[in-house]
């Protein structure tokens, strides 16, 4: 019945986006932050110290020392590093596209998932975190009962997901925003997502830019189950996530510049019930020098 | 049936007269011709000398091949400028991406029925000037930097008259722009 619901609300934002998109053209007419040149490609690799908690129970965190970015525009297709996408209509203040993007949870369970190759540390290729199986969490006593141990279960497989669906962005004044509502097609959790986040700039400081961004995600219960469920233990429902995110970019020359960003996202409570789930956060930060090879 | 008659035979006397005067007119004619054809100004100059009439070109980014001569043409028939040939290679840059300026080498290339004096000016850079004295072909290379069509003639040495004229066009590539995607969840998004 929520996916009905969720299904239907994007299908009238959509609508809504493409009865009023013939009346308005892009704004772009020069390469700026919000805009970029038709046929033009974007390489960066940016180094510096940083890390990923991780929520799963004796979860490794994830180190981010090399961060490389990659991103190409044409016309109407385009692909933003692991999301490649085409665009319906590009306006004044409204985008539509349809983009594919990979299931995120992954990168807390296998340290060779692709989201962790964008993000390389000495163990990106080191395999999942804990083997052939994986820790569960002992269930909750009362103060009268002996603390309980641990159990070791066996590691039920996840395999990579890729999502697809419509995304729209839009512009109002200073603030941006985006909504994508995304349904799995690799066949695996047969889930879906809506994500929708806002940003603005909230100001200058040493001669660099911060940025706020909030936002959510709402993960279907087939999603959550695939990844944080487990078998005759836990069954998950859906779980929606916020998240808030400050980022501060500073230009140092030509081609280099400073970013740093610290990024909390909380956990829905079918996510952080979960017997493998020791947090009910994860928090990203990264601090370090950025180097354009191409603009 | 034709009939010759007496002033037939009159007539013909007379054209025979004048066949004879024109001949010895244009035997005459001949015998003066003759050695100009086989003068001095028929001998091509060196490619890389300097131009015969001591101007130079001005420009240090020049590398100019310098004039050369090529034939001669029987002179005392006066210069038409549809006879002076100008080519320029090449004849279009294309600015594409981020491209700001053309920045090339560009060869340009003169020829005439006749011996010609003039001068190779480039309107836009006035700096640039290369001249030919009794030259009926030159050729020029030249470094230019530009951002706007650029136009080469060639002119008499009292550089008034325009004798030829050739534009270099300068074409910028029509760039689009669109929507960087935003992706909050991306790590620097």
């Amino acid at each position: 019945m929520a996916r009905r619901r969720v299904g239907a609300a994007a299908a009238a934002i959509v609508c809504l986006l493409v009865a009023t998109a013939a009346f308005a053209e892009s704004e772009c007419t020069a390469s700026t932050d919000e805009c970029v040149a038709v046929g033009s490609w974007s390489f960066s690799v940016a180094l510096g110290a940083g890390v990923r908690t991780n929520p799963i129970f004796d979860g490794r965190d994830i180190p981010l020392i090399l961060v490389p970015q990659f991103s190409y525009y044409g016309k109407r297709f385009f692909i933003e590093n692991l999301d490649p996408g085409v665009t319906l209509f590009d306006g004044e203040s409204n985008t539509l596209s349809l983009v594919a993007s990979p299931g995120y949870d992954r990168v807390f369970f296998y340290r060779s998932d692709l989201q962790n190759f964008f993000v390389l540390s000495p163990a990106s290729f080191s395999g999942n975190y804990s083997g052939a199986t994986t820790l569960v969490k002992p269930p909750p006593q009362s103060s009268q009962q002996a603390p309980a141990d641990a159990r070791e279960l066996p590691q039920p497989a996840r395999k990579v997901t890729y999502l697809a669906g419509p995304e729209w962005t839009f512009k109002r004044g200073s603030m941006t925003g985006q909504v994508d509502y995304l349904h799995e097609i690799t066949g695996h959790t047969h889930g879906a997502e809506l994500r929708a986040a806002v940003g603005m700039p909230i100001g200058s400081l040493l001669g660099g830019s911060v940025n706020a961004r909030t936002g959510l995600t709402w993960k279907s219960a087939s999603t959550v189950n695939y990844y944080y469920g487990y078998p005759g233990l836990y069954r998950a429902g859906w779980a929606l996530n916020p998240f808030v995110k400050l980022g501060y970019s500073r230009p140092l020359s030509r081609k280099w510049q400073l970013d740093a960003f610290v990024h909390v996202e909380r956990l829905g409570n079918a996510i952080s019930d979960s017997p493998i789930v020791d947090r009910h956060y994860v928090t990203t930060a990264f601090i370090g020098a950025t180097y354009v090879f191409h603009k | 049936m034709h009939q010759w008659t007496g002033s037939h035979r009159r007539l013909g006397a007379i054209r025979r007269g004048w066949r004879r005067l024109a001949a010895a007119v244009g035997l005459l004619f001949a015998a003066t011709a003759w050695p100009a054809a086989n003068g001095p100004s028929a001998s091509a100059p060196s490619a890389n000398g300097p131009p015969p009439n001591g101007h130079s070109a001005t420009a240090s980014a020049l590398s100019a091949s310098g004039p050369t001569a090529s034939g001669s043409s029987a002179s005392g028939s006066g210069p038409a400028d549809e006879d002076i040939h100008l080519e320029i290679s090449p004849r279009i840059c294309t600015l594409t991406g981020n491209d700001k300026q053309c920045s090339i080498p560009v060869h340009a290339q003169w020829r005439s029925k006749h011996d010609e004096s003039l001068c190779l000016v480039i309107l836009e850079h006035k700096e640039i000037q290369r001249c030919w004295e009794h030259y009926s072909a030159g050729t020029y290379t030249v470094e230019l930097v530009f951002t706007q069509d650029v136009v080469f003639q060639l002119r008499d040495v009292s550089l008034e008259h325009v004798l030829a004229s050739e534009a270099l066009r300068v074409i910028r590539e029509a760039i689009q722009y669109r929507h960087r995607r935003r992706q909050p969840w991306n790590i620097f998004d």
